[in-house]
């Protein structure tokens, strides 16, 4: 594997993994009838029969969640070449809470998206890209397809991830690029943003790009390199990436092109690289009011 | 005296010019008059003074222009299928649009679809749009759409010639407060169409688009916001990939072969090798096969044994930004089953910890030795070797019989070992699962 091979370039030091102390347990989500997960809060009926379907559960999840808050207590630092892994995709349980969405589940297009566990024991991402218009009135572009991490169970529904400093994936790509986001706290803009969530949609985006062919890829991308964008279009104003609070990843499928799509991903992984200095990649520039708009 | 026959002989000239003009008056009744609007000027110039022959041919090529233009739409409406509602189609067409779906169609029937006759489309429209330039953003958004037509999309020049429809010092505001409250909102509209069809297929602007945009729409535009935000994000996207593809992209499907098996190779040391097999001499009828191998795959297959088979794993696709191709690898299954983690997930990340805790030496402790294994190449993977692949135009099962033919010939050790065709379509998994839900 890659990781554990490897080498850092600077100073010749074999990377290492963490001896740290998280760890991501099983999430259940609320399905509609039709298996797509609900975001939105719960009604009190709704809540009411949750606790009576999952009584016996809800004193695991205090467990996990005082735990974790113990272990925050006692953190260890993580040095340079540590390596830690996000997500593992080794066998059917890991890929559960894994949610695929397209326009065609919010009547905005004609594309198919399915996940699922390829040959050698991979997850496969797979669907058709369609870029019809429906016949709205409304819309003159259409054709996207999304694959949304699990959101951190427990209390704090947020990952912590600023001891590092790049993002691992090793995948196999057809070719296409595909966009990698990552969206801060998506429940708690609800709760304390008065006006609908002002935040809920903006995604730190970087593309990814893929080679194509029979060749396992590994894209190493730092978390500075990555931009704001609210609801797809890029911001005027941009800020360093707050890595403390990161809700969930996703990789969106937005080419413009007819076809069909596959992604096989092994693994997605943190790395500590203390060579890579940047904070910031994009000038923070202060801008005039009337400037700053979202056209 | 003398001044009587002067205004005489002045009198008795201009009596002649008068006639004359009398004449050409009644003669100019005799043609038909249209609809009292501008348009009805551009009809002027395009008319001849022949006759009522005349006349009526051209009413049968507007007819005919007509009828193909009615005969798109249908077509076009054709195959979308399963409206819930109806869609009425116009059996008339008002006298702008006539006009302007008329000036494409002339310049196409007088030649090629070039960047020069674009340019005499425009020129035409611009000759004859008068003072007030009515039609101009209906004009503008059959323009853009006729660009890929006349694959111009990633042509600067084109792109202002069609941003110089608009019209300068008409459109700017008067002070601040008039610029925030959006004057002229379509004409603004139409110029950011044409900024984002730019940013689509990566044009980036000029100093002189710039200057364009100020003259008719100010500084202080939505216009003018989004060129500046063009100038600060596309240079610095533009290079953001490490395998690009140009724009436009080449015709010649060898070529994009070529380009497509470059970059799906680690290996630097690839030789990629085009075999041609035109029999005729025929340039569009040609095939060929591109196979990309490099030595260290040819030695790995000189070790390989006869009794292992080698598989030929069928289509994939490979894409180059919007160009699609079909791939076959040579491959052989992996060793070993690939076998997935304990279901108890805590217990087997404690015991890698554990195991890895006490994985140090201290110089007191004797050095065991461990096997020294040589570094396994790129084409050594989990799922098997990979050994060759190939493009082919084709992508039939004769022609991957060929490239195997091919490769006999730098890999003797081919001829020994038993080949599987594992050939399947690329669509095969997709289909299947879009049958079992609709099963389901």
């Amino acid at each position: 594997m890659f990781l554990r091979n490897s080498v850092c370039h600077m100073c010749r030091q074999n990377f290492l993994p963490v001896i740290s102390a998280r760890r991501t347990s099983k999430r259940q989500i609320s399905m509609d009838f039709q298996g797509r997960p609900q975001f939105r809060r719960r009604t009190e009926r709704e809540k009411i029969q949750w606790i009576k379907d999952n009584f016996p559960q809800v004193f695991k999840k205090i467990d996990i969640s005082v735990r974790e808050t113990l272990r925050c207590v006692d953190k260890l630092p993580v040095f340079h070449g540590e390596y830690n892994y996000f997500w593992k995709f080794d066998s059917e349980q890991k890929l559960e809470d894994w949610v695929v969405t397209s326009d065609s589940d919010n009547k905005q297009g004609f594309s198919r998206a399915f996940l699922a566990l390829s040959r050698n024991k991979r997850a496969l991402f797979y669907g058709n890209l369609s870029t019809e218009v429906p016949k709205d009135g409304e819309l003159t572009r259409a054709g996207y397809v999304q694959l949304r991490s699990p959101v951190n169970p427990g209390v704090r529904q947020t990952y912590d991830w600023s001891d590092f400093t790049h993002l691992v994936i090793r995948m196999r790509g057809d070719g296409r690029t595909y966009g990698l986001g990552l969206q801060k706290n998506y429940k708690k803009s609800h709760a304390f943003d008065m006006a609908m969530g002002l935040t809920a949609n903006d995604q730190y985006h970087y593309p990814l790009f893929t080679r194509g062919g029979p060749y396992w890829q590994v894209a190493k991308i730092p978390f500075s390199k990555f931009y704001l964008s609210h609801k797809g279009t890029v911001q005027d104003k941009q800020a360093p990436m707050n890595i403390s609070e990161v809700a969930f990843l996703c990789f969106n499928l937005m080419d413009n092109v007819d076809g069909p799509f596959n992604l096989e991903i092994d693994y997605i992984a943190l790395l500590k690289d203390a060579n890579h200095e940047e904070k910031h990649a994009y000038e923070l520039y202060d801008l005039q009011d009337h400037v700053v708009s979202a056209y | 005296m003398m001044q009587r026959q002067f205004l005489v002989c002045i009198r008795s000239l201009l009596m002649r010019d008068a006639l004359f003009v009398q004449a050409s008056i009644d003669r100019k009744s005799q043609i038909r008059k249209y609809h009292q609007t501008a348009p009805t000027m551009f009809y002027k110039r395009f008319m001849n003074r022949e006759g009522k022959k005349a006349l009526k041919k051209k009413e049968e090529e507007d007819s005919e222009i007509d009828a193909k233009l009615v005969e798109d739409k249908v077509q076009g409406l054709e195959k979308v299928s399963k409206i819930p509602y109806k869609i009425r189609v116009a059996t008339y067409e008002g006298t702008a649009d006539r006009f302007l779906n008329r000036i494409f169609k002339q310049v196409e029937e007088s030649g090629e679809k070039s960047e020069k006759s674009f340019n005499t489309a425009i020129k035409i429209y611009k000759l004859n749009a008068g003072l007030y330039m009515r039609g101009h953003i209906e004009f503008g958004d059959l323009a853009l759409s006729k660009l890929e037509e006349y694959e111009l999309q990633y042509n600067l020049e084109v792109y202002k010639m069609i941003f110089s429809i608009f019209p300068e010092g008409k459109y700017l505001p008067k002070s601040k407060i008039d610029a925030e409250f959006v004057p002229f909102p379509r004409q603004q509209d139409a110029a950011l169409k044409v900024l984002s069809k730019m940013m689509d297929n990566g044009v980036i602007p000029d100093e002189e688009f710039g200057r364009m945009i100020i003259s008719r729409f100010s500084q202080r535009s939505k216009v003018f916001a989004r060129y500046m935000r063009m100038l600060y994000w596309m240079p610095k996207f533009k290079y953001m990939n490490p395998w690009p593809v140009p724009r436009p992209p080449p015709k010649d499907p060898i070529q994009l072969a070529v380009m497509a098996l470059k970059r799906m190779s680690f290996d630097i040391q690839t030789k990629i090798t085009v075999v041609n097999n035109s029999q005729d001499g025929d340039s569009a009828s040609e095939k060929f096969i591109a196979s990309a191998q490099s030595p260290k795959q040819i030695d790995l297959l000189s070790k390989h044994g006869p009794s292992k088979p080698i598989i030929v794993e069928g289509e994939h696709y490979v894409y180059l930004r919007k160009i699609q191709q079909k791939v076959f690898f040579l491959k052989t299954d992996p060793e070993k089953e690939i076998m997935s983690d304990d279901p108890d997930y805590y217990k087997a990340m404690e015991d890698k910890e554990d195991e890895e805790l006490f994985d140090f030496t201290t110089p007191m402790s004797e050095e065991e030795q461990t096997a020294i294994v040589p570094k396994k190449s790129v084409h050594e993977q989990e799922d098997g070797t990979v050994y060759a692949m190939c493009i082919t135009s084709d992508s039939s099962k004769e022609s991957i019989q060929d490239w195997i033919q091919f490769l006999q010939t730098s890999n003797p050790a081919l001829q020994h070992i038993p080949v599987l065709f594992r050939i399947r379509d690329a669509d095969f998994l997709l289909n299947e699962t879009i049958k079992q839900e609709e099963e389901e």
